[in-house]
């Protein structure tokens, strides 16, 4: 038994949320589209590896849905929530594409 | 499986049933002692959040939006949500603010379980919650993003995200606004009038694809759409053929115009250029349509708030900005506003090109303000997000982001009205029985049931599901002997009973009632709260709403004394001793020498277990081995995470420095008395202390 295990369900809600939380930054800049996707795409290829992850839409989005936050090139961060890694860049993307 | 807890699931079951009134929507927290729901720091209530620590706002900020489902689904079968504030990645710019996901749910079911459950009448698996939700403990914190917003009153200040709303936006996602078999029954492409579950794999890829083409066919939101997405967005018809405009936020709406000539936008100075990031020709009395071009490296020429002042300058009397990326929205550009007063609006880049082409160097236009429905389609449904842009899966699990107002199920969070919009129609086409009229719903984080000094706080919305006011609304609680109201705020400051008066259409009425525990508490609680109305009358189904909480037993025997080198072995039991089915944690930390090694029986892990769905009378046990590593003092202690001194086990252990040629690795030392903790316990010690 591996010490200090969590529970199972606390396991699971790490593993889902893409492991190991990382440091934050003091040095943020406007984030861009594929760094928005290489956030997001441990969680959507874990979700879409377990069953209830995946949505029943052949060729949608998954069941599991991300919320998150980017610093856009106005300065702000902005928030929204999605559930493919497409979705998550588009969160960015449409960001700049509103200026 | 023994016969007795295959069993027990289904007795605890009869007495809910018999409560009548709306289930409550339980927030199981999986945080630890100090952590996420049980985090300390202090803090200022704010918003109308009457919390004083960080870990009370979160946890009122949860119950607010569980509450506010609660009422608004008049849900029957009680909903759990297994909640988490923990450490999420942050970096640069970028920070996971949350992650949810329906429990159970399998390709193929038709819904997520939560609808399941309600239609079945049952909660047919209640050792499982039926959502599960984790949200970044440290956003905001060390350069990580612009921080929550604990406060209830929708007004996040500056860039800070409302904890309530993303709260209230996912578990709508966990309660079914998904892409389920049921939604993509119920979601059309509008191209060919079938439904997403109809299409082929060839069909559904385009689709999914195809902006403003998705809408929502279902007959609760056809009923009330015309109440939530009222507003009205800009047509641009040129040689009879309309092109969807999206007015930019920074703009007066309103403006129309007929026979007005546009032009394009050329640079004044003679380059050529078509995108207004510099002074333009004259252009009095005209409408002007603009490129938002790219610069090479891929970045902005300028802003569109740039772009008008020169058209503004020139004497346009409005400006169309005709977008640079392929996707087919139109765009509602956003940006300081200041000192424009000619309205703006968005044309996508393929209607820009079409109509470009179509005026060369000039044309009468009409424009029509207000000639078609914002987010709607052209038979008035409601529109999903689908950008062209997708390449790999794509997303129809949102409204899509031209619906004005704001929605709450647009991807970007924003200012959102607290009657959520479409979102309960939808859910109600999904296969809840969304209610009609007057409705309460309550919640109490369940993160460690009843605790000694902390206060047990419900927070309880009443709400009014329909387009005509409820008159004379009253909200009362049915007291559990065991517990005394302490302060009572939002729309109720002077307790209960409670005149809410007049509820006009979709009114949202939230109060946060704080109590302690009595003395005299020797059982779990339940807490019910009420509605009465002058008119119309509360379903029955909808008047109340109880909320239980359990009375746990926790109680362990052990060793007092161990030496170096040994181990002892410390058994643990839990009786839940009512009146609710109790899922809880139970934390064991050790200081000193000595580390836990393994638990047997039925709690797994070393420090941090879940004990699932235990029946009122029933016991659970455990043990657990603790490996004396030195000489020395070691203190274990257990109990639910966020428990204070009162309702913690603590056992002291002795350890001696082992004796040579006498040390038994994995031996155990002599047995000592029995330690015991209870509420019960520790409650009659306190009324014979003298105070």
């Amino acid at each position: 038994m591996t010490p200090l295990r969590a529970s199972l369900l606390i396991g699971a809600l790490a593993l889902s949320c893409g492991g190991a939380p990382s440091p934050a930054s003091s040095s943020a800049h406007p984030a861009t589209a594929e760094e928005m996707r290489a956030l997001v795409r441990p969680h959507f290829r874990s979700v879409a590896a377990s069953a209830s992850g995946r949505g029943p839409i052949r060729g949608g989005g998954s069941a599991s849905t991300l919320a998150v936050s980017h610093l856009g090139t106005d300065g702000r961060w902005h928030a929204g929530c999605a559930d493919s890694e497409d979705a998550a860049a588009s969160l960015v993307t449409q960001v700049r594409d509103r200026q | 499986m023994s016969r007795a807890l295959v069993l027990a699931p289904l007795l605890w079951l009869a007495p809910l049933q018999a409560l009548g009134g709306n289930a409550e929507f339980r927030l199981l927290s999986t945080s630890r002692a100090g952590e996420g729901f049980n985090d300390p720091t202090s803090a200022t209530p704010v918003g109308g959040n009457p919390g004083t620590t960080v870990g009370e706002q979160r946890r009122i900020a949860f119950q607010y939006a569980a509450a506010l489902w609660s009422a608004t689904l008049g849900n029957q079968v009680r909903v759990t949500i297994s909640a988490t504030l923990t450490p999420l990645s942050c970096a640069g710019g970028l920070a996971l603010l949350g992650a949810t996901s329906p429990v159970g749910f399998a390709p193929g079911d038709p819904n997520p379980v939560a609808v399941e459950n309600e239609t079945a009448g049952q909660d047919r698996d209640p050792s499982s919650p039926e959502i599960q939700t984790s949200f970044n403990s440290t956003y905001g914190t060390g350069g990580c993003g612009s921080g929550w917003y604990h406060g209830l009153d929708n007004q996040p200040p500056g860039d800070t995200v409302d904890l309530s709303a993303v709260a209230l936006h996912e578990f709508a996602h966990g309660l079914g606004f998904i892409a389920s078999g049921t939604f993509a029954g119920q979601a059309l492409y509008d191209r060919t009038g079938q439904s997403l579950a109809a299409l082929d794999p060839a069909g559904l890829f385009t689709a999914v694809r195809d902006p403003l083409q998705i809408s929502w066919a279902g007959p609760h939101v056809a009923a009330v759409v015309d109440e939530f997405l009222d507003q009205k967005d800009g047509v641009l018809q040129v040689n009879g053929t309309g092109h969807p405009l999206n007015l930019a936020t920074f703009s007066p709406p309103g403006v129309s115009f007929t026979g007005v000539e546009l032009v394009r936008a050329q640079d004044s100075g003679g380059s050529g250029a078509t995108n207004a990031c510099a002074p333009i020709a004259p252009a009095t009395g005209k409408l002007v349509i603009a490129d938002r071009d790219l610069s090479p490296d891929g970045g902005l020429s300028c802003f569109v708030v740039d772009r008008a002042h020169n058209a503004q300058q020139a004497g346009a009397v409005g400006l169309i900005v005709r977008h640079s990326d392929p996707g087919g929205i139109p765009i509602s550009y956003v940006g300081d506003g200041t000192g424009i007063t000619i309205p703006v609006w968005g044309i996508s880049r393929e209607d820009g090109a079409t109509v470009e082409s179509a005026i060369g160097s000039g044309a009468a236009v009409d424009l029509d303000a207000a000639g078609r429905r914002a987010g709607r389609d052209e038979a008035g449904r409601p529109l999903f997000y689908t950008p062209s842009v997708y390449v790999a899966a794509s997303s129809v699990s949102h409204y899509d982001t031209t619906a004005k107002p704001h929605t709450l199920m647009d991807p970007f969070f924003g200012p959102t009205s607290r009657n959520l919009d479409l979102t309960p129609a939808t859910l109600a086409d999904v296969g809840w029985n969304v209610p009609q009229g007057v409705s309460v719903g309550a919640a109490k984080l369940a993160h460690s049931e009843l605790l000694h000094g902390r206060p047990v706080v419900f927070v309880v919305q009443v709400v009014n599901r329909s387009a005509s006011a409820a008159s004379g609304v009253v909200l009362d609680q049915v007291l559990d002997p065991g517990l005394s109201l302490t302060s009572s705020s939002g729309a109720c400051p002077g307790g209960f009973p409670c005149d809410l008066g007049t509820l006009e259409p979709w009114a949202v009425r939230t109060v946060i009632a704080s109590y302690t525990l009595r003395n005299a508490l020797a059982t779990g609680l339940t807490q019910t709260f009420r509605i009465t109305a002058a008119s119309p009358a509360p379903s029955g189904a909808n008047a109340s709403t109880t909320v239980l909480a359990s009375h746990l037993l926790l109680s362990g025997t052990g060793p007092s004394t161990g030496s170096s080198g040994t181990s002892g072995t410390y058994s643990f039991s839990l009786k839940n001793e009512g009146p609710d089915l109790l899922t809880t944690l139970i934390q064991h930390t050790i200081t000193g020498p000595a580390s836990a090694t393994s638990l047997g029986g039925d709690c797994s892990g070393t420090d941090l277990c879940t004990l699932r769905a235990i029946a009122p009378g029933e016991t659970r046990h455990w043990t657990l081995v603790v490996d004396h590593t030195a000489a020395g003092k070691v203190t274990l202690t257990s109990g639910t995470p966020g428990a204070g001194p009162e309702d913690l086990l603590v056992q002291a252990i002795d350890v001696s420095a082992a004796k040579s040629g006498c040390s038994v690795p994995g031996g155990s030392a002599a047995p000592s008395p029995l330690l015991l903790l209870s509420l019960l316990s520790l409650l009659a010690a306190r009324r014979r202390r003298p105070t």
